[in-house]
């Protein structure tokens, strides 16, 4: 596709020789392209690869490709992915850690639909003000929620339990699924309730008939937005689950670290893999939606 | 318009029209209210009896015991007292951490959001990998970049760092100071820079390609391409989301943790690492939450001026 211009303007910098068009800027391009993935990629690679090598691999060629410059550990007995299941309790961390993001996703969406439903569609008295108090705990640091929580928590009987973890993770992903909601449902056309509503539909009922089934890729990207976030947090799954077997990956490893740092160091690294794994093809699965929920509506703003 | 015209416009909205106003107001608190009875029970609650009242009390840790009350010192303890010390050095490092992290975010993203919206081969694919870092929970990525960052064989970063810096050999890049305070930011940086990428990406893509054509044919080179369309075309979403980072940066815990343990001594001890550390290391939560307090202090002007520029197209 080159029109008029486009070639008048290649003739140009041609005759001048070297120029950025032609042939300064496809090399940079693929040069950043290089070293972004590099550096992106490494530490995953470098997880990976580590996971299938026996501690003492580990020292002599940390970079060594699997299959390729070693042959793994996998049917010697020693591999880390199968003795974790034996030394570590990874099945049930891994398990809880599921339990615990799918809860608080469904929670937290659930509630949000009709939160940010009534903040972008309905008018009633302290709107603005009701909206930011909800809003404002997104932007609140965690570590500042941790202590009322955890108090909280332990007053109630709740920690060691999934019931509590779900409920201190709702406290930082509801007021960020309520925002992300809230900017959909501003875009929605506003006489969609209108025309629901000159069919006989009630108010509620156009909620559920029109305007639900329609959302349905915004309240996907939310729902995996809330999981994402349950899975990566470590501080609130920290001081929640205290008792080793009711807390998910992210302090799991942390603890593993501590009991077992060099000479298991492969069960380190299979468990960082696996914490990492399963939202990294998550994200590359659904990055349209992902995408699309963090820019549209209130998602560009953050 | 007159009191007239108003009253006759009053009169002639239907008995109908005015019952669903009513309900409609009605419906609003009713469709809120999972939402409020939720944020009530585990965020106002607690930020208040268990937040700012904890502050002013001595906590024992027999959940039957009645905490006594010490009035401010707790307050005292960080300001003037033995915990003044570490609360003005953490402060500092905050700073700097705030100071070196989020413009290193800012630059990584923008690029990494200009090259990916050059035409490239499998672009998507390379977009999705782009996002393998803001996938990686903080923990596993502070623990691998914490490992890198070891005096060993299989210490990349480390190894790497040491060809053109002197870095002491016991302890490696984490536990010898100036060294640890960088290790913490690459780790930080890898992990976080994805947010700004992502809305980055759709800043960039939202600028149409005719004005980059026409500057183009004025003769504008990349470097006055980028300053004076790219650039412009997203000054609001830069500020925002700085501010957002900046916010969200100080508050978090996972990384510092990993990668250091807030260590050497308190070196990488940012404020919340401090509080972390006070409250569930040291179980002295009145302190902590003392310290949570003074922290928010800080923190909550940036929220309102977020909070105001999120709500000033109402």
């Amino acid at each position: 596709m080159s029109t008029d211009t486009d070639r008048r303007f290649e003739f140009e910098t041609d005759q001048s020789g070297w120029s950025w068009e032609t042939h300064y800027k496809p090399v940079l391009k693929y040069i950043s392209l290089a070293v972004l993935m590099v550096w992106m990629l490494l530490p995953v690679y470098y997880t990976f690869a580590n996971s299938l090598k026996t501690p003492e691999m580990i020292f002599t060629q940390p970079l060594g490709i699997p299959f390729v410059t070693f042959d793994p550990v996998a049917f010697s007995g020693r591999n880390a992915w199968r003795t974790m299941w034996d030394a570590f309790p990874f099945v049930e961390y891994t398990l809880a850690t599921f339990i615990v993001s799918v809860g608080t996703a469904g929670l937290a969406t659930v509630a949000a639909v009709f939160a940010a439903y009534s903040f972008a569609r309905l008018d009633y008295p302290f709107k603005n003000s009701l909206f930011v108090l909800s809003v404002a705990g997104f932007m609140f640091p965690i570590v500042l929620l941790a202590i009322p929580i955890f108090v909280l928590m332990q007053e109630l009987g709740l920690l060691n339990t999934y019931v509590g973890m779900i409920l201190a993770f709702t406290a930082f992903t509801l007021p960020y699924n309520i925002w992300l909601l809230r900017g959909f449902f501003e875009e929605l056309p506003d006489n969609l309730e209108e025309s629901a509503r000159v069919d006989g539909c009630t108010q509620i009922g156009a909620f559920f008939r029109v305007i639900l089934p329609l959302s349905r890729p915004a309240l996907a990207s939310v729902f995996l937005l809330a999981f994402l976030l349950a899975w990566h947090n470590y501080l609130m799954a920290f001081i929640i689950g205290q008792d080793p077997l009711h807390t998910t990956l992210a302090p799991a490893l942390l603890e593993l670290k501590g009991t077992f740092f060099v000479r298991n160091f492969h069960y380190i690294m299979a468990g960082t893999f696996l914490s990492m794994i399963v939202p990294i093809t998550m994200y590359m699965y659904l990055q349209k939606y992902l995408v699309e929920g963090l820019s549209s509506g209130g998602g560009v703003k953050g | 318009m007159s009191a007239v015209s108003e009253d006759i416009a009053q009169r002639d909205r239907s008995f109908r029209d005015r019952v669903l106003e009513e309900y409609g107001g009605l419906q609003g608190i009713l469709f809120l209210l999972p939402t409020l009875v939720l944020l009530t029970g585990i965020v106002f609650y607690p930020m208040v009896v268990n937040g700012f009242l904890l502050s002013f009390k001595q906590f024992t840790l027999n959940p039957d015991a009645v905490d006594p009350w010490v009035g401010l010192e707790n307050y005292e303890y960080w300001l003037f007292g033995q915990g003044q010390s570490l609360f003005l050095f953490s402060l500092k490092m905050t700073l700097l951490y705030e100071l070196v992290v989020v413009p290193f975010d800012l630059v990584v993203a923008l690029a990494a959001a200009l090259v990916m919206n050059e035409s490239l081969p499998a672009r998507p694919f390379w977009r999705g990998l782009m996002l393998a870092g803001y996938a990686s929970p903080a923990i596993a990525a502070g623990l691998v970049w914490g490992t890198m960052e070891q005096a060993a064989t299989y210490g990349l970063v480390y190894n790497t760092l040491n060809i053109f810096f002197d870095i002491p050999a016991s302890g490696g890049i984490t536990s010898n100071t100036p060294w640890a305070f960088w290790g913490v930011v690459i780790a930080k940086v890898w992990r976080d820079f994805g947010f700004m990428y992502v809305v980055f990406l759709a800043g960039v893509q939202s600028i149409p390609t005719e004005l980059y054509e026409i500057a183009k044919v004025d003769g504008a080179g990349p470097v006055q391409r980028f300053r004076y369309i790219t650039l412009p075309h997203l000054r609001t979403v830069i500020v925002t989301v700085v501010m957002i980072r900046t916010v969200f940066t100080v508050g978090k815990v996972a990384i510092p943790w990993a990668v250091t343990q807030g260590g050497p001594v308190n070196y990488t001890t940012f404020l919340g690492v401090a509080i972390f550390k006070s409250a569930f290391l040291n179980w002295s939560m009145g302190q902590a939450a003392a310290l949570g307090m003074l922290f928010a202090v800080g923190i909550i002007p940036l929220i309102l001026i977020w909070v105001r520029t999120e709500t000033e197209d109402y």
